[in-house]
């Protein structure tokens, strides 16, 4: 929790003949994260070079190519299957050698046919678009060509030709350009050209063939027809294929996979003539595991030690270590950026707060419901592992909004209380109208549509307040967070320096904070008005203030100078959560408006006759309901989800959060098709 | 220079940059040279040319796949930027691009006089220039070399294929040939650069780098071969930031030291003194040289796209970096198929 | 007389007090319109990068999406503004 699961570092020692046994004692674990051996760098692998590969991994590499290209033919995707067992290692194996040249012939005689008479097909369709132009001549197409002395054209041209010498010429006219055949004697070739190069002639390949050009079209057209009724034949015993064999080529290319990067993990070993060293990380916890595994695996031919680790230069990799429900914040730590191995691991600040911001910015109990019925849904639909986590992200931010709907009172945009008591009976159909106060939390109904007089409208001023107040706890927790990382990462005096340069920037802040109480009286705030005037009419506060302002640009400017610059941010970071009260109450907004258009406009005044008028006009108010709301919908989860991501990216990481560690991947596989 | 900050240009040219950050490290290819080729070809599978291996997968297998999948990769990259390339940017991409026409005619020609069977010639052709991949199958689909030329009236490059195809046809050697095609081609896409388009200039100092580097590998290549029938003039491209006459008279000075000095003197480019300092008093295989005088032209290029960030120069970089590295894998395949020793393969990758 | 003169200012007062309301609205229409121009021109760029980045590599996506909105405090700002001055 807030850290990192903790790493040692590695080193394995054995001679050659060990390799196998020791690859495949990692893999099986899955637990060893490889240090890539790069040649000519570190200090002590002088003579060192990469390894070459185990013997078999040519073989075990063809079988591979040969296994996706099938998968990639018949069209399988190991992700959109269900894990499933297919027999023991051994007789996978077996299976390979004995069905795998087989299926591979089949599926390449099968695609190969297609391939041939699907070029056949553009052939044919080739010859049709050459036809094509000459469909309207009433001429065979044999008398084209076989002249000794005269030449034939044929091209489109923008205008008429007129010719002064002797030809034989058909025009037909088209809708954009006009095709013309000429025949004239070749002795006056130039003049035929010049002509036609003023029309902007484009010449046409004139076909090989003989017979009317109707027929010719006709006839090719079958042809193709009939090639296509093969071509889904043959699709179609691609896709047997595929039903017969999918699950074995799924576990065959996973075995086959797993072959291959055993085979291959030399390349990453530093190596001589005799011996190999492989450097890696494994979870502290899990050293003694591996080492007697490797231990036992080599009959005791090994070396396994933990060296020292050096954190200003290592680069540890990092697997997060949350609880449960923090789990799927992970993934959106991974789009920011994996933490460092020594800094602090927010997901958790990020699992919680998330959800909540979420919750306020949509704050409505019925889009909650729909989102939370779409996550419900996706989650039996969507199969990959991100995807998942991504759902499970949105769960929770959508019971959230649900929460915060209750508070706020609201359901699209209609009062809760009031929708409540419709539906059970007392009370009117609701009534969108007048402004009303929240129910616990201050009021964002809007007087749209506002009929009766008197209406609360939106209590703005609390909301920004609340808001703002959000900003600056937020702001002050990360500040917090980053003077503990520096006094954690940092050494000497520069340690010193960075922890108080955090501890400048909250000073200024709240020396602002306590400068603006002191001369303007808040609601939701402290009051520091009342505080004794001390000097020039200023209170006691305002000096605090200035003072705390102060000993805050110090301390920044100790670190840099150039910071200093950047204090407006200050400002405009803790503004910056006004957004979390501006986008819920435009989302209002578009809420009310669309009930209003949809109700107000349409459904109600359609209500009052029950005339065909009346009814179209209710459809009408319906269809307008529905796309309004599915709309808003949208913009809900967008700006939810996008207002609350950022105000954690830039608002509150920047303040504390390096990111930049590497991802923990340990040598080995998750098996969905095969045993260990 | 011609920077347009429009949100196109800032678009592709990030797009490039990313693309350009995905090509293979160096320590991959460190890992390669220990591979078979089975092996190479798997590695590559799992990276930008998966969907090529996998689709021709069944129908090729060993080198040949490799090859195809290559080509088929390198070509398939370059229509897509020629198609994402925005505004002016476009045409230059076309320009850069049609210098696959002339090693695609070539590329037939030579496969023709060596009886190469079409299939196999076809194997490493990029249909990325003018000329199509249905033009490019017609041209394999004829038997006789002059029945290609005749194909290609009305081309660019025709009038100089005509003219020098004959003498080429009576001596075997297509090399004269090659070097007046490329001299029409760089003095084709100088005048483009200078016609005054919006980001001409950017464009025009790639090209001057190029000629300037095709002449000093030549230079260096003169020094080898020391004895040629042709004219040293003829050999040479003009249009770069030097002229055909410096360059003639570098090649006639004799002492290699000098020689080098005289080169510093006359370039302004810090990674080329790095690499003359370095080639002053050992000797290096041609082979060797000119692969570091790439590694100069590629590190300038880089410096350039740095100082204009959106211009014509991110998309050449990555067309320039896509190239050699679908060069490396060619010749690493190649080197092992032939059982090369790695050290000799390492000798002719760009990394 | 006197009477006259309050009925009169009195509907003064009442048009002055709407004309204020009316400046008002003015004023919040300014505000987030002018600064959704600003944040718009600023997100441009970012924008155009950011798809960029993300077009050839997925990875990229929290870290577009994270620059790309940065300048929209811009316009919060203006929204803020803008209720501030209405309510």
């Amino acid at each position: 929790m807030l850290k990192p699961k903790q790493m040692s570092r590695l080193l394995i020692a054995a001679s050659r003949d060990q390799m196998t046994p020791v690859v495949t004692e990692l893999y099986r674990h899955h637990l060893f994260h490889i240090e890539e051996y790069v040649e000519g760098g570190k200090a002590g692998y002088e003579g060192f070079k990469i390894g070459t590969p185990l013997s078999g991994a040519s073989e075990v590499s063809i079988d591979l190519l040969k296994i996706r290209a099938i998968e990639n033919a018949v069209s399988i995707n190991a992700d959109d299957m269900d894990p499933a067992q297919s027999g023991t290692r051994a007789e996978l194996k077996a299976r390979i050698e004995r069905e795998l040249p087989v299926l591979a012939n089949e599926v390449e005689e099968l695609t190969q046919k297609r391939g041939k008479l699907e070029n056949k097909v553009k052939e044919f369709e080739q010859k049709i678009t050459e036809i094509t132009p000459f469909a309207d001549i009433p001429a065979d197409l044999s008398v084209y060509r076989g002249y000794r002395d005269f030449t034939v054209y044929a091209g489109y041209v923008a205008k008429e030709v007129s010719l002064s010498v002797p030809n034989e010429m058909q025009f037909v006219k088209g809708k954009e350009k006009n095709f013309v055949v000429i025949v004239a004697l070749s002795a006056q070739k130039g003049e035929v050209e010049r002509a036609l190069q003023e029309a902007a002639y484009q010449s046409v390949q004139i076909p090989d063939e003989t017979g009317s050009p109707q027929e010719r079209i006709r006839f090719y057209t079958e042809q193709a027809a009939a090639l296509n009724k093969e071509i889904a034949g043959l699709s179609a015993k691609l896709d047997a294929v595929r039903q017969q064999h999918a699950g074995f080529m799924v576990a065959c290319e996973e075995y086959l996979r797993a072959e291959a990067e055993k085979s291959e993990a030399p390349l990453r070993f530093a190596t001589t003539k005799q011996t190999f060293v492989a450097e890696g990380w494994v979870p502290s916890d899990k050293v003694e595991e591996i080492s007697a595994a490797l231990v036992k695996a080599t009959g005791g031919r090994v070396f396994v030690d933990v060296l020292p680790m050096d954190l200003e230069h290592d680069n540890v990799p990092v697997e997060y270590s949350n609880p449960q429900f923090a789990k799927p914040a992970q993934m959106l730590m991974d789009v920011y950026s994996r933490p460092k191995y020594t800094e602090i691991d927010p997901t958790l600040m990020l699992a919680i707060v998330f959800p909540v911001f979420f919750g306020i910015i949509v704050g409505d109990v019925g889009y909650g419901l729909i989102f939370l019925a779409m996550c419900l849904g996706l989650q039996r639909m969507m199969k990959g592992e991100d995807g998942q986590m991504f759902l499970k992200v949105l769960r929770n931010a959508s019971i959230s909004s649900i929460i915060f709907g209750l508070l706020f009172n609201e359901f699209l945009g209609f009062e809760l209380t009031q929708v409540v008591g419709w539906v059970l009976g007392f009370g009117g159909v609701p009534n969108l109208i007048h402004g009303y106060a929240g129910f616990i939390m201050p009021s964002r109904h809007l007087l749209i549509g506002a009929t009766e007089a008197g209406g609360h409208g939106p209590a703005i001023p609390a909301l920004m307040i609340m808001a703002i107040w959000i900003g600056i706890l937020h702001i002050t927790l990360g500040r917090v967070l980053g003077m503990y990382n520096h006094a954690k990462q940092d050494h000497g005096e520069h340690r010193t320096k960075t922890v108080m340069a955090n501890f400048g920037w909250l000073a200024v802040m709240w020396g602002i904070l306590v400068a603006i109480w002191s001369n303007v009286a808040m609601p939701y705030m402290p009051d520091l008005t009342g505080l004794p005037v001390v000097a020039a009419g200023f209170t006691l506060g305002t000096f605090i203030g200035a003072a705390l302002i102060l000993v805050g640009v110090i301390c920044i400017a100790r670190d840099s100078v150039l910071e200093v610059i950047e204090l407006p941010t200050i400002i405009s970071h803790v503004l910056s959560y006004a957004r979390l009260v501006a986008v819920g109450l435009s989302s209002v907004a578009i809420a009310m408006v669309v009930n209003y258009m949809a109700i107000g406009m349409f459904i109600s005044p359609g209500m009052k006759e029950l005339s065909i008028v009346g009814i179209v006009m209710i459809v009408v108010g319906l269809v307008i309901f529905l796309f309004g709301h599915t709309l808003n919908v949208a913009l809900g989860l967008l700006g939810g989800g996008l207002h609350s991501i950022r105000l954690h990216y830039v608002e509150f990481f920047t303040k504390f959060y390096k990111g930049g560690g590497i991802r923990y991947v340990p040598f080995g596989m998750k098996r969905k098709f095969t045993e260990e | 220079m011609g920077v347009n900050i429009s949100a196109p240009y800032i678009y592709v040219c990030t797009r490039m940059r990313v693309r350009k950050a995905k090509l293979l490290p160096r320590e991959e290819y460190m890992r390669m040279l220990n591979m078979s080729v089975a092996e190479i070809t798997r590695v590559i599978e799992e990276t930008e040319y998966k969907q090529e291996i996998d689709e021709l997968g069944t129908a090729f297998k060993g080198i040949d796949l490799v090859e195809v999948a290559l080509s088929w990769n390198l070509a398939k990259e370059y229509q897509k930027i020629q198609e994402i390339a925005p505004g002016t940017l476009k045409g230059f991409t076309h320009a850069y691009l049609r210098r696959w026409d002339i090693q695609n005619v070539l590329t037939i020609l030579r496969g023709k006089v060596q009886g190469e069977k079409p299939g196999k010639i076809k194997e490493i052709l990029i249909p990325a220039g003018s000329l199509d991949k249905v033009v490019l199958d017609r041209l394999l689909s004829e038997e006789s070399n002059d029945r290609i030329i005749e194909l290609l009236k009305g081309h660019r490059m025709f009038p100089v294929l005509a003219r020098e195809f004959p003498a080429a046809r009576e001596s075997g050697s297509f090399s004269h040939m090659e070097n007046e095609l490329y001299k029409q081609f760089y003095a084709e896409i100088l005048a483009d650069a200078k016609a005054g388009i919006k980001g001409a200039s950017a464009f025009l100092s790639y090209i001057q780098l190029e000629i300037d580097i095709k002449n000093a590998k030549t230079l260096f290549r003169l020094r080898v071969d020391a004895q040629t029938d042709e004219d040293v003039r003829d050999m040479f491209v003009a249009g770069g930031t030097l002229s055909i006459n410096d360059f003639t008279s570098l090649d006639s000075i004799r002492d290699t030291n000098e020689f080098i000095d005289q080169l510093k003197v006359n370039f302004r480019n810090e990674s080329l003194h790095a690499l003359m300092d370095e080639l002053k008093g050992q000797k290096g295989s041609i082979s060797g040289i000119e692969v570091r005088l790439t590694r100069v032209q590629l590190e300038q290029m880089e410096k350039m796209s740095k100082r204009n960030p959106f211009s014509i120069h991110p998309i050449l970089v990555y067309l320039e970096k896509k190239k050699y590295e679908v060069f490396n894998l060619r010749a690493l395949a190649r080197g092992k198929e032939s059982r090369l020793p790695s050290e000799k393969i390492a000798e002719y990758l760009v990394m | 007389m006197a009477v006259e003169a309050v009925a009169v200012a009195t509907t003064d007062l009442a048009s002055i007090q709407a004309s204020q309301m009316g400046m008002k609205a003015i004023g919040a229409g300014l505000a987030v319109g002018l600064t959704g121009v600003g944040t718009g021109v600023a997100e441009m760029g970012i924008g155009a990068a950011a798809v960029g980045a993300i077009a050839e590599n997925k990875d990229f996506f929290g870290l577009g999406l994270l620059f790309t909105v940065i300048p929209e405090t811009i316009v919060i700002f203006g929204l803020v503004v803008g209720l501030l001055l209405l309510f």
